[in-house]
Parts: structure tokens; C-alpha cells; sequence
């Protein structure tokens, strides 16, 4: 989890909060948990811990398997199948050919697994009492690089002679051991006289002398080898069994998609969380520890493995489940800010239903923001950096109160600096029913100086805030210092949470817990939560407090703004203005990175309302804006400001006053979101006002009383404006050719721009700061002879007080 | 120094001739948290009624919201709470509501939302799973308080203390309103029939006595009545002069007798006759009780000698059994609708009860 909280100078404090405790099932027939660790080293690894649930009762087995892919290899692949025939007699016992023949017995069977059976000759048993026959097969051309899914024994038997019974005890055999194994349903039963249609018998996917899955030595370990395909049978006389064919089959994956496995049987009644794996070996190499890659993220699969040789047809067990926590903060989502640089990115999490063969059926797609409680152990042995090491569970260990005599902290060491800190989160369980405020604030440790403001919310307003589902009443909480602290470099401080309720009905905060995984938390060991006010408190060494403290960017270090005469020649519109006052908005850029999330600027109008937000910049590099919208003839300025991908942002930066002028009767059609829409036209000096706000006025008259009395509608309704435009005037319009349009033409600019979907409202404007965002409405479009004047009646209806602020990159 | 009238004073018209309202949509959570607000069509104004006679007494239509605002609700789980706010930024609330059914007309610029509202009540109106049944001597407040908290929370409920006990065993069958359950342990100790008030909570309380009430609401001649709009009727074939209430299970013998003043109109001494309104109260235990069931249904049957009706500015301080006082005479109020507009006009419908 160190990558997940890395002490990154914009945030510091942990800032994966583990809200909702989650337990994924292993178990047959589910789908299985699928976490991704980033390895954030070459580290040679030989096991895992894993946090798991069990039910301490159950005395179910379970072979658990560990997959684990490094991610974009784990989708489903189609598999391969192939069957090696017997080529070598290892031991006949009592069998013979059908002749009656006691050598090269496999010669007799090796024929294709068909029904039914090619050519006439089989082995059979017919002296009595219980023999076996083994053979080697043809394995050694299987792939090295292949990962077995699945071995199986296949056979065509039949029967000698009726009347009577007979079976076959169909399995392996290891010879170095002298071990027969049978899977479940070994035994089968011959068919009568006409030969049994072909017969597989699984014998899974775990060899059960390793413990581990199949490897292609396994495979090529039956040519002559140590692995032996057996066929045994108590033979009955006369009525004994008969083989027809038999072979080796293997399904396999033709390059191995895992890097390495670990795998961990279950024991008998309580489990002790965390667990320890067995074994951990890479794939396909099956032995040896695994050199796990840097800089990779891999996925682990823990599930149920098809231990057929092992465990048999027992019952298994249904009760285990992976430990994990979730971070879910409610209707904010999980806001930027609250993980890790790419590619890393927040932990994640899946459950992905796995196939027969133990294949995911799909590949992983990170649906959850949670992570497993999951140790990777080096062969050193220690705990990699990788290790996942929080538990998020309901014990009082987890979940600390929070009271006027028990205040909480966490400690931070930072690691640049003088850098300064202004946002707080944090998630908090609320008092049942009292009252009074929760402090956040920051102290240095050595002396116990505060630095910076406190961030103070009251009980009332913790508990209207929507709860967490899942947490048991968690609540996510924002908000600023005071003012912002800052912090030296290199110097440890201790975030703290202080509450004035009593022991009665406390606060709780979640204290995750590392204990049990090593120093891979935040902060390792060094940094910590605490309980109770420093020196006089207890130190919690292995458990980190969600409390974390957001930098505050610097500003920009300049602003400018300018007035840029733009010319309207050849705007595509047929009127007389040359040119419209624009404003360019400059600034210097900052350098915050990959904390960057966006530019703020804001605009003040001389007797305005004071700064209205008109434009948002969400790429660092860029530097300049255009405004569309400021008024004519009327003095505005603009600050910007630097918001971080923690939301925490920067001191305003003010440019200078400026103001574009008018250059006659002109009205300005624009919008900042589509500056490529804008049209100008002269108006007539006339203009229309209608007043919205008595729409909806009335009055009523009252029983009894005199005159009556008026209600009116509370709101600003605005106030519209009609304008007589002067679209064209002289001469017929025509295009670029001089060729002649269509009469309506000259209203098309100014039809798409009142219709378009592009922009939110139509910013009208002309001399004397008028500024209307407007709905426009056309009517009354006229030409007017002598003289070729068209001209249309423009109603401006406005939509809204303030500017929409939109949007660029 | 400015012109600042009370709240009081604005919905009175006492000295203000001149009025804004203006109204508020919360879409809330089941706990009451705030999502956000809707904007419904106001030019076609939400209405709300309160209908002391219906099983779910307050309900709200002509509640249209616009496809910006469709996708954003849940009509299953979310809730409307309108507020009225007054040009001196006084709020009301008028009523937590559940939406009770919907249409969605399609438009050329996307779904709209056409809905009727229903207030909490319909929580209780639903049906039991299992018959009810408690023996005689059973604390009636222990059993409504368990009703109650089984559908509320604590905080959503008043409950008025209630010291008394089953006189007989009662059952209920499976599929029982709880509504309906209550109202008939209810009427046992002479309270009104379950209610939920604006802010959204159910009400428990006694049934109000009119002769010693005291209304603070009040409409007289030059107040704020509109003008053209006020009806006198009355019920002068059936309305009843004598009201009794019964234990109706067959194991007790008690009957509550209330007889109205020799001096209402209707009376069996100015009639001449008597015209019973009879009602079966199930666990009755004590004459006492039952004569108070008795005067109780005199407030809480919907039939009276004189009824008026008119329309009045619009009021936000008008709950549920609200005792009026209107053009010199003290009434029970059985009904209201106020369209949600500044302007709008509230009905109220007023019972005299003798």
C-alpha cells in the first residue's frame, strides 16, 4: 500500500481511505477475487499472506490456487487438447493381449480414442484376482511453455465374454513413490460385450506429489518417466475386462498466461487470518522462486483448484472468503486527488467468475476501488514494498472513539518543503445524538507548535451528510484549514482530529490496520496514527489514521489582460463593422505537474456584482484566454487561480482594468463556448424593452376591505430587448463567385447562431455595457427598397444573471 | 428605517397589501437528507390538498418536471419536500411527499415528468402480513407506539401519552390498513385518526375539544378571505344530534352517548327527533371512555349541521384538524388546497361542530 500512499507532496497523510470493510468469496462455483498489485520492485518472491474469513466450524477441505498474471494476460484463451497413446509396457501384471500374448501389450491399444475401437485387438484380464497394467505414452514433444489445464486418462473398454460383470480402475501411477492415484469415479464398469463408448477419467489439475499445478515436465515426465497411465482390474475369469485403446490426454494452453502460483490447503476448522501459502512457484517452470518484474501490475487470483488427486470427491469447503477493503466515499466518488499517479492508480478489484479450467472468463476491469489484504513475502524472507497490508474490519482495534478525553492523529514526515497545506479530509462516524464540534488541525511533533488554521465542523452537520452504504455510518468529509499551514521539509508532524463529546456517544474514526503486514504502510513504521495528544498519547506503529492534509498550489505568478481589436472582414455576414474589441487574458504558467488540474478565471465588472467565474483551463501548459463576453465601453479585470487534482487551490492572480470599446451602434452575437458563431450587425438607434417581471403579477380583491391586494412573482424575470438589425444593405447577396443567393441567405449566419445547440445562451452586447445572455428570437425579417436594406427584429430574452463558465482544455 | 413585517403580518395581510411568495422543491432522501431541488413547470403550479376524510389526507399534483430534472429522481425511494418562502424569507414547509403515480409524456426535447404525490401516510396505509390481536388489558399505548415505530423513525414520530387500557380482546385480520388499525385504537381513547404533518411526521394526538380551543388562525371580513368566493352549506336531512359509541366485540355492554347542545339548530329539542350516528369502537373498558369516544366522533365524523367553503390568500400554517376561526364562528377544518403560485388561491373547507 506504500504506493497508494506515498507521502506525494499534494497530499500528504494516507490517502487510500478503506471506508467499507469487503469479503470477496472463494469458493466453488462463485466468482473468484481478482486483485492488482503494482510491483514496485525485481524482487524474488516465495509466498504470500492473505487476510481470509472462514467459518471455524467447518472441517471441509479446500486446495486453494493463487494465479497470478501479470495484467493483460489474464483474458480467456482457447485451449488446446492432445492425447498421447501408450508406447511402452511398464508392468502387465495379468494382462495380456487378446491372443493371449504377454509382450508389447501397448502395441494392442494404442490405437485413436474412437468408438467404436479401430481394428480388432485389446489387452484383457481374464486370470483373476486384482492386477494392474501400466504403460508410458509419447509425452516427451510436449511444449515446454505450456500451462496444463487439465489431465485425464482415456480408454475404450469392453468386456471378454458374458455372463458377468467387470471394471476397470482407471488412474496414474508415480513410480518413484510406487503410488497409484485414482481420481473420483475411477472405477468404471464395463458396458457388456459391446465395447464402452470412449471413457475420460479427470485427474484435475494438481499433481499430488508436488501439491502444485501440472508442469510440462509433469507431462513429459509419462514418456518413460516417473508418471505411468494404470489400468487395473480384479479380472473375474473368463468374464474378465477388455481395453480397446487408452491414451494420456492433456488439455493445455500452448504458452503458459500465468507468471507463478501459489497454492494453500485448507485446514480443518479455525483458520487463523492471515494464512500463510504452502508454496509459491513460478509458471511454467513449477519450481524455484519467482523473480517478480518491476514497474508491472499483477493480478491475483486466488480460487478453488481442481485437486482431483488430492482431495478426492470430499465435500469442499464453501466458508472462505478474501479480506479486503473498499474505499467508497459516498456520492463524491472518489474525487481526483485520492490516488496514485498513473499508471498505478487507485487499488482495484473484481470479481470475475472463473471456467472450468480455472480461466478467468473475462479479462479484469478494475470495477472495484479496493484492495485485498495481501502480504507478498520475498524468499529473503521479508514483506515485498508491493504488500496491500490494510485490514478494514469492525473490531474496536480498527474502529477508535473519538471523545473530549481520547483526541486521534497521524503522523506524516515531509519530504520536501516549505510547502504549504490548506484542504483536510478525512472520514468520521458521527456521535449518535450529541452535539459539539470536531477539530482538525496540524502540530509538529518536536515542540507541539501549530501550524496553520483549524477546520471545525459540528456533529449536526457531519451527521446531514449523506452516509457511506456499507460502512456502518461513516461519513466523508471536505474542508479547509483556516488559513494554510506550512510545512518544513523533512520534518515530522502529526495531523490530529479533536472532539468536545464525551466517552458516551463519541466520534469513531477508522484506524486501518497494518499489524500482521509488516512496515508497507504509510509512512512504515516511522509514521503512524496515534491516540491521545502527543507525549502524553499511545503510539500506534502499525495502523494509519484516514486523515489527510491537500497542498496548496502556488498562484500564477503574473496576469495580464489586453484589449485585441479583432477585424470582421470576411465574417460571413453582410454588415458594415470592421472590427470588435475582444479582451486577451494572460498568465504565467505554473509548474504544479501531475497535481494540475485546472486554470479558474474570473471576471469583475466595473459596478458589477463583483468576480463572476467565466472560463475554466484544464491544461497546465496553457496560458492565454479570449473573452467574448466582456461588455463594451464598460471596465472589467480578471484573476486566475491554480486548482490541483486535490482541489486545493491557489491565491488569486488580478490583471489590470480593461475596456473594449464600441465603435457605433454595433450589437455583438457571441458565446465563449463558440466564438466561431459570432455575428455583428448594426442596429437601428431604437430599441424596445419589455418587462418579464409582471407577467405574472396579480391582484385580488379581498372580502370586506377596499381596493385589493398584489401578489408578485419574487423572481427577476429580466428585462427583454428588441432590436432592429441592419443584416445587409446595398446590394443582393451572393457568394464568394458573385453568384446570387437565395433571398433569405443573408439571415442564415444569424438563424444558425439563435438555434445552435453549441453554446448555452447567446451573449448579446453592445455599447454602454449592455449585456444580455439571451434566448434570441427572430422575427419581422424585411428587405426594404430602394436601397437593398434587410433588416430583421431580434428579441433578446434573457436567460440568466451570471455567465455559464465553460471549459477548454 | 425599512418596512419589515412579520411573518404573521404577511400571511394575515395585517397591514401589507403587497406580497411575494415564492417556493422551494427539496428532493430528499428517506432520511430526510436534502439531494438537491427540482424546478417543476410552475406555470402550470403544483397543487396540494389535505383531505382529512381521505386515507392518505395530503397529496400534491400538477407536480410537472421538466426532462432536465426526470432522470435525476428515483420515484421509488426519493421524495419531494415544497417550501413556501415569504418576502421576508420566512420558510413553511408544506408536506413530505412520496410520488404515488406518474405519467411521462414524451416531448420533442425529451420525457417529461407528470406526478401525483402522496404525503407518509401511505407507508401506514399498507396492509398487515400477519392477522393482529391483543387481549384484554393491553397497554394501548405500548401497542400504538410499536405500530408507529414500526414504520417510522423515532424522530418522525409524536406520539401524545396515552394511559389506557384494552377493555376486551381485539383482532385485526391479516391485510389490515396499520392506518386503519390505529384509527380504531385510537378512537378508544378519544384521539384523532393518525396524521402526518408538514414536516413529515406522524401525529398521535388527542382529539381537540372546541369548546375550550382557542384558534390562532382566523379569517374575518377585510382579513383575507377573496372576495366572491365564500358558500354556506349544511347537511339539514342527515346530519346526526346524537352521537354514540359502541364496543361492538360482544364482550362488553358499553355504550358512550353524546347528545349536541339544546341550542345547535339540529338539535333532537329544536328537531324534534333524534337522527343517531352510531359507531362500533372495539376495546372499550369504561363508561367514561366511552361517552368521550362519543363526543369525539362529533369532531371526527365527516356529517354536521353547517359546512362553509371559501378561498383565502394562501397560508402555509394550515396542517391537519385544524380548529378555524371564520367569520365569528369556531370550525374544524376537513379540508384545504392551495395552488403553489404567488397569488394562488387556498381553499379551505370548514365543519362546525356542535
Amino acid at each position: 500500500m506504500a504506493a497508494q500512499n506515498p507521502s506525494y507532496p499534494a497530499v500528504i497523510g494516507p490517502e487510500w481511505l478503506p471506508t467499507v470493510p469487503r469479503a470477496y468469496p472463494i469458493a466453488k462455483g462463485q466468482a473468484s477475487p481478482v486483485a492488482r498489485v503494482r510491483s514496485l520492485a525485481a524482487e524474488n518472491i516465495g509466498g504470500l499472506r492473505l487476510g481470509v474469513g472462514s467459518n471455524p466450524s467447518t472441517t471441509d477441505r479446500a486446495f486453494v490456487a493463487v494465479d497470478i498474471y501479470a495484467e493483460g494476460n489474464e483474458a480467456p484463451q482457447a485451449l488446446s487438447v492432445v492425447e498421447y497413446p501408450p508406447i511402452l509396457d511398464e508392468t502387465i501384471g495379468n494382462w495380456t493381449t487378446n491372443a493371449g500374448g504377454t509382450v508389447n501389450l501397448f502395441a494392442r491399444i494404442d490405437d485413436a480414442l474412437v468408438y467404436p475401437p479401430v481394428g480388432g485387438d485389446y489387452i484383457r484380464q481374464i486370470v483373476g484376482g486384482n492386477s494392474a497394467y501400466r504403460c508410458s505414452v509419447d509425452s516427451s514433444g510436449f511444449p515446454a511453455t505450456a500451462r496444463v489445464l487439465r489431465v485425464s486418462v482415456g480408454c475404450v473398454i469392453g468386456m471378454v465374454s458374458l455372463p458377468g460383470t467387470a471394471f476397470v480402475e482407471i488412474g496414474l501411477y508415480h513410480e518413484p513413490t510406487t503410488t497409484p492415484y485414482n481420481p473420483p469415479g475411477a472405477i468404471v464398469f464395463t458396458n457388456g460385450l459391446i465395447p464402452n463408448k470412449v471413457t475420460y477419467v479427470d485427474c484435475g489439475e494438481i499433481n499430488p506429489v508436488t501439491m502444485l499445478p501440472w508442469t510440462p515436465a509433469d507431462i513429459q515426465s509419462f514418456d518413460s518417466g516417473d508418471w505411468h497411465i494404470r489400468f487395473a482390474s480384479a479380472g473375474t475369469g473368463g468374464n474378465g475386462p477388455s481395453i480397446h485403446s487408452a491414451a494420456l490426454r492433456v488439455s493445455y494452453l500452448p504458452v503458459e498466461n500465468r507468471a507463478a502460483v501459489a497454492t494453500w490447503r485448507r485446514p480443518a476448522g479455525s483458520v487463523t487470518s492471515p494464512i500463510t501459502t504452502d508454496a509459491l512457484v513460478p509458471m511454467p517452470a513449477g519450481t524455484g522462486a519467482w523473480a517478480k518484474a518491476n514497474a508491472t501490475n499483477y493480478l491475483y487470483v486466488p480460487r478453488i483448484a481442481r485437486d482431483r488427486l488430492v482431495g478426492g470427491s470430499a465435500p469442499v469447503a464453501g466458508d472462505i472468503t478474501l479480506l479486503a477493503a473498499q474505499q467508497d466515499l459516498g456520492a463524491a466518488g472518489n474525487p481526483p486527488g485520492l490516488r496514485s499517479a498513473p499508471p498505478l492508480g487507485p487499488p482495484a478489484m473484481q470479481a470475475i467468475a472463473t471456467d472450468e479450467h480455472g480461466q478467468l472468463v473475462s479479462a479484469f476491469a478494475a470495477t472495484d476501488v479496493a484492495a485485498p489484504r495481501l502480504v507478498v513475502r520475498t524468499t529473503a524472507p521479508a514483506d515485498s514494498t508491493d504488500s496491500l497490508p490494510y485490514l478494514r474490519d469492525s473490531s474496536s482495534v480498527v474502529l477508535r472513539s473519538l471523545h473530549a478525553t481520547q483526541q486521534v492523529g497521524q503522523r506524516f514526515t515531509t519530504s520536501t518543503g516549505p510547502r504549504s497545506y490548506l484542504g483536510v479530509r478525512f472520514v468520521v462516524k458521527p456521535p449518535v445524538s450529541q452535539d459539539g464540534n470536531l477539530i482538525a488541525r496540524i502540530l509538529r511533533v518536536s515542540d507541539s507548535v501549530a501550524f496553520g488554521g483549524m477546520f471545525s465542523i459540528t456533529a449536526d452537520q457531519v451527521r446531514a451528510l449523506p452516509e457511506i452504504a456499507g460502512s456502518g455510518g461513516f461519513r466523508y468529509v471536505e474542508g479547509f484549514l483556516d488559513s494554510a499551514a506550512t510545512l518544513a521539509t523533512a520534518t515530522q508532524y502529526e495531523g490530529q482530529l479533536l472532539a468536545t463529546t464525551t466517552s458516551t456517544d463519541p466520534w469513531t474514526v477508522i484506524m486501518m490496520s497494518a499489524v500482521g503486514a509488516g512496515g508497507q504502510s504509510y509512512g512504515g513504521t516511522t509514521d503512524f496514527a496515534r491516540l491521545g495528544t502527543i507525549g502524553a498519547g499511545s503510539s500506534l506503529t502499525e495502523q494509519d489514521l484516514t486523515l489527510m492534509f491537500l497542498e496548496q498550489p502556488a498562484a500564477p505568478a503574473t496576469a495580464t489582460a489586453q484589449i485585441r481589436q479583432q477585424s470582421q472582414d470576411g465574417d460571413g455576414c453582410w454588415c458594415s463593422v470592421r472590427y470588435v474589441d475582444q479582451v486577451e487574458v494572460d498568465w504565467a504558467a505554473t509548474a504544479i505537474t501531475s497535481s494540475f488540474s485546472r486554470y479558474e478565471i474570473e471576471r469583475e465588472t466595473d459596478g458589477g456584482a463583483g468576480f463572476v467565474p467565466v472560463w475554466t483551463i484544464t491544461t497546465e501548459a496553457t496560458s492565454i484566454w479570449w473573452d467574448y463576453e466582456a461588455p463594451m465601453d464598460r471596465a472589467s479585470r480578471y484573476r486566475v487561480r491554480v486548482v490541483s487534482i486535490a482541489s486545493a487551490f491557489s491565491a488569486w492572480t488580478y490583471t489590470d482594468w480593461v475596456t473594449p470599446s464600441s465603435y457605433g451602434n454595433e450589437v455583438v452575437f457571441t458565446s465563449n463556448h463558440a466564438p466561431q458563431l459570432q455575428l455583428v450587425y448594426e442596429r437601428t438607434p431604437e430599441v424596445e424593452f419589455g418587462f418579464l417581471d409582471h407577467a405574472s403579477d396579480e391582484t385580488v380583491r379581498i372580502y370586506g376591505a377596499d381596493y385589493q391586494v398584489a401578489f408578485f412573482d419574487p423572481n427577476d424575470r429580466g428585462v427583454t430587448q428588441s432590436l432592429d438589425l441592419v443584416v445587409q444593405f446595398g446590394r443582393e447577396p451572393s457568394d464568394n463567385l458573385a453568384r446570387p443567393l437565395n433571398m433569405e441567405t443573408v439571415f442564415g449566419p444569424l438563424r444558425d447562431l439563435s438555434r445552435s445547440t453549441l453554446i448555452p445562451y447567446v451573449c448579446v452586447k453592445h455599447r454602454n455595457g449592455s449585456v444580455l445572455y439571451a434566448s434570441v428570437t427572430l422575427s419581422a425579417g424585411r428587405l426594404v427598397q430602394p436601397g437593398n436594406r434587410w433588416t430583421v427584429t431580434a428579441l433578446a430574452t434573457p436567460l440568466t444573471g451570471p455567465p455559464v463558465a465553460g471549459t477548454s482544455a | 428605517m425599512a418596512w419589515a413585517p412579520t411573518s404573521d403580518q404577511i400571511l394575515d395581510l395585517d397591514g401589507v397589501v403587497r406580497r411575494a411568495d415564492d417556493f422551494r422543491f427539496e428532493l430528499i432522501d428517506q432520511g430526510n437528507n436534502v439531494l438537491g431541488d427540482l424546478h417543476p413547470d410552475m406555470g402550470r403550479p403544483p397543487q396540494i390538498t389535505n383531505d382529512t376524510s381521505a386515507a392518505v389526507p395530503r397529496t400534491m399534483s400538477s407536480f410537472y418536471l421538466t426532462s432536465a430534472e426526470v432522470t435525476d429522481i428515483n420515484p421509488l425511494t426519493d421524495q419531494v419536500r415544497p417550501v413556501m418562502i415569504l418576502q421576508n424569507a420566512a420558510e413553511y414547509v408544506l408536506g413530505v411527499f412520496r410520488w404515488a403515480s406518474d405519467s411521462e409524456p414524451v416531448r420533442a426535447w425529451g420525457s417529461e415528468r407528470a406526478s401525483t404525490l402522496s404525503d407518509k401516510m401511505v407507508l401506514l396505509n399498507q396492509g398487515t402480513s400477519t392477522s393482529l390481536g391483543w387481549s384484554k388489558g393491553a397497554d394501548i399505548g405500548l401497542i400504538v407506539a410499536g405500530i408507529a415505530l414500526g414504520v417510522f423513525p423515532e424522530d418522525q414520530v409524536n406520539l401524545n401519552a396515552i394511559d389506557a387500557e384494552l377493555g376486551v380482546g381485539v383482532t385485526h385480520p391479516l391485510g389490515a390498513a396499520q392506518r386503519q388499525i390505529l384509527a380504531e385504537l385510537l378512537k378508544v381513547v378519544s384521539f384523532l385518526p393518525p396524521w402526518i404533518n408538514r414536516d413529515g411526521s406522524l401525529q398521535i394526538v388527542p382529539t381537540p375539544d372546541m369548546d375550550s380551543v382557542e384558534p390562532t388562525l382566523v379569517y374575518e371580513a377585510g382579513g383575507r378571505i377573496i372576495d366572491g368566493t365564500i358558500a354556506r352549506s349544511n347537511d339539514q336531512l342527515d346530519a346526526p344530534n346524537v352521537f354514540r359509541a359502541y364496543e361492538n366485540s360482544g364482550q362488553a355492554q358499553l355504550i358512550g352517548e353524546y347528545r349536541i347542545p339544546a341550542s345547535a339548530p339540529h338539535s333532537v329539542e329544536n328537531r324534534g327527533y333524534e337522527i343517531c350516528d352510531p359507531q362500533p369502537v372495539s376495546g372499550l373498558k369504561t363508561q367514561a371512555q366511552a361517552d368521550a369516544a362519543a363526543k369525539s366522533l362529533a369532531v371526527t365524523q365527516n356529517t354536521t349541521y353547517r359546512w362553509l367553503s371559501f378561498d383565502s390568500t394562501l397560508d402555509p400554517r394550515h396542517d391537519t384538524w385544524d380548529p378555524v376561526t371564520a367569520l365569528g364562528t369556531t370550525w374544524i377544518e376537513t379540508k384545504w388546497t392551495m395552488s403553489l403560485r404567488s397569488g394562488g388561491a387556498m381553499n379551505h373547507l370548514l365543519r362546525q361542530v356542535f
